[in-house]
């Protein structure tokens, strides 16, 4: 087995990470990596393309009910054998979510065999780093690099940039600028700049698919993805 | 004085002063809403004065999801357990931080007693910020008035600055100390006594701490009886029975009702029993005025809140219950000073006069020496 790629995907919420990291999953399983997709957000829809539509109980409704979880209960078989958990959380406004990934992520690492097995891991992490709990995969030492999800947009930019500053703080490879393109004029250009100023490298959606990044014109399908051979 | 420290040794933090103020207002039950264990000792020790103390035993579950429902629970379930009259919901930690609101609960348990509601949380400077957060909720339940809740903030702050100046927040760090050996500051007092040197004796205590610290006056006033030298000796005392909550009022009354059946007069009534940050400056404007040329004090309860200005030439001996009190005492220029340990687990739950071990001490050489 080659050495697993744990990743895990940041952005302003509702950019796109979720429909990003699912399609990524996709592809790769398609082309025969095993690959498991967990999210963080308390929504828990990350996954929910690749399961057809079907919502999947949660780590933390189950430790709510206080059972005694186990990895059947929570890990979920989607397309094309891609493995799918959902953490979970509180309603908006209430509880703390950031803790609630801690939780529900040990829990996870104690009762699962599947995710050491996998090729890929990827997590699914919400919206901006807001408070410790949010870059628990990678502080918990589950998540070995970063992918940060952005628009041309003013705002998603500058998410990303408080998202990049987060993790400069505590060392965490940052893999790439992910553009997901909203029309913007010159926003390829802009996301480019963007990733050159923070000395990383930068793709759009397309890229993602045509495989190569920004500026650079690689031809690879996805560093992740292709590192895996 | 540097306001910016950071101090490092362990002291009392924001909750457990919330709690203690609960208790001045008379609250039948005080409700913990966050972790098991939170504030655990002194949450025990307020059970021995009386109050019962709960927890909504937040959890892993608790802290993600939130508490409200775990808060309502509680408070359906105390109101049927112990039909109180008054209770208080004091924030800890951890569910300050998930932003819980206490609030909401309270109404919708909708009980028919009021609640004193204490978002509060242990990470204040000044754990008296913990006092004034309890005493603004019960301001606003009609629990005490506009003019007490003035005074009581004015008492805090000056109670914040005594600690800064000379007390326990005064340094980064101070090392805990039993201070010196009460045998040997029992035989100078003794020898003071018999050589005709005249003392005061002061009390500025803190509340219910009176108790213990009264007794140390009225070991001295037995000794210097059996001396032949009461005539040397001059009370003060802060025991003003009209003066502070009504549970604080409640102590003065006890202390001044024992005190007087002992045969001890206080000579000068400096205060309240809350009022040992300020009371000093009458201790201080009283020495000036008529005892400056007396010979030794002894100085119980916050002698640190006691100036300098006008007892500098006197031979002082001081009685804290702070051992971490003992170094800035020393520096302050008090020559002997004492500690009695374990001092306010006692004089909780008493409404009479407890012996202290320096007062033991005391009595003990006395009869030795006479």
């Amino acid at each position: 087995m080659s050495v697993q790629k744990r990743i895990a995907i940041y952005g302003k919420g509702g950019i796109g990470k979720s429909s990003t990291a699912s399609n990524v999953a996709a592809a790769c399983a398609d082309e025969g990596y095993t690959v498991m997709i967990i999210g963080c957000d308390p929504k828990s829809d990350s996954s929910i393309t690749l399961l057809g539509g079907k919502r999947i109980p949660t780590i933390l409704d189950l430790l709510r009910e206080e059972k005694d979880v186990k990895e059947e209960d929570v890990v979920f078989t989607g397309y094309n054998g891609v493995k799918c958990v959902e953490v979970g959380g509180p309603e908006p406004g209430i509880g703390c979510a950031g803790r609630g990934i801690i939780v529900a992520i040990q829990t996870l690492k104690k009762i699962s065999k599947t995710l050491n097995e996998m090729d890929l891991i990827i997590y699914d992490v919400p919206g901006d780093i807001v408070c410790g709990g949010f870059v628990a995969p990678i502080r918990k030492g589950l998540v070995k690099e970063a992918y940060v999800l952005t628009s041309g947009e003013y705002m998603p930019l500058y998410a990303a940039n408080n998202i990049c500053r987060g993790l400069a703080k505590i060392n965490t490879p940052l893999s790439g600028i992910i553009c997901n393109s909203r029309s913007v004029s010159r926003e390829k250009e802009i996301v480019t700049k963007f990733a050159s100023g923070i000395h990383t490298k930068g793709t759009d959606r397309a890229g993602l698919r045509e495989g190569r990044f920004l500026g650079h014109g690689k031809s690879t399908r996805l560093q992740h993805c292709t590192s895996l051979s | 004085m540097d306001k910016n420290i950071t101090i490092i040794h362990p002291r009392p933090s924001s909750i457990v002063a919330s709690l203690y103020t609960l208790r001045d207002l008379n609250v039948d039950v005080a409700v913990l809403h966050g972790p098991p264990g939170c504030s655990f000792k002194h949450a025990r020790l307020l059970e021995e004065d009386g109050i019962h103390v709960v927890t909504t035993a937040l959890d892993e579950t608790g802290f993600v999801f939130g508490g409200h429902d775990a808060l309502v629970n509680v408070l359906h379930k105390v109101n049927e357990m112990f039909k109180p009259k008054l209770i208080g919901v004091v924030g800890t930690c951890a569910s300050m931080i998930i932003g819980e609101e206490m609030h909401e609960p309270v109404m919708e348990a909708d009980l028919d007693v009021p609640v004193i509601e204490v978002e509060v949380h242990a990470g204040y400077r000044n754990n008296t910020k913990g006092v004034i957060i309890a005493l603004e909720s019960a301001l606003d339940v009609g629990v005490i008035d506009k003019t007490e809740f003035e005074r009581q903030r004015a008492l805090l702050e000056e109670a914040t600055n005594v600690e800064l100046r000379h007390g326990a927040a005064s340094r980064e760090y101070l090392a805990p100390s039993r201070g010196d050996v009460k045998y040997k500051v029992a035989q100078r007092i003794i020898e003071l006594l018999k050589e005709g040197k005249r003392g005061l004796v002061i009390m500025n205590a803190k509340k219910e701490t009176g108790y213990m610290f009264a007794d140390i006056t009225v070991a001295i006033n037995e000794v210097a009886e059996q001396l032949g030298k009461a005539d040397n000796i001059v009370n003060m005392a802060n025991i003003d029975e009209k003066l502070g909550l009504p549970r604080v009022r409640h102590h003065a009354e006890c202390i001044a009702n024992d005190l007087k059946e002992k045969g001890v007069i206080i000579h000068e009534n400096i205060g309240g029993l809350d009022e040992y940050p300020i009371a000093g400056n009458t201790v201080d404007q009283l020495i000036k005025d008529k005892y400056s040329n007396f010979d030794f004090a002894v100085i119980s309860g916050i002698p640190h809140a006691i100036p300098m200005d006008h007892i500098s030439n006197m031979e002082l001996i001081s009685v804290t219950n702070g051992p971490r009190q003992v170094l800035p005492l020393k520096e302050m220029g008090h020559e002997h000073v004492i500690v009695e340990i374990d001092l306010h687990p006692k004089t909780l739950g008493v409404n009479h006069i407890v012996e202290s071990e320096f007062g033991a001490t005391l009595r003990e050489v006395a009869k030795e020496s006479l």
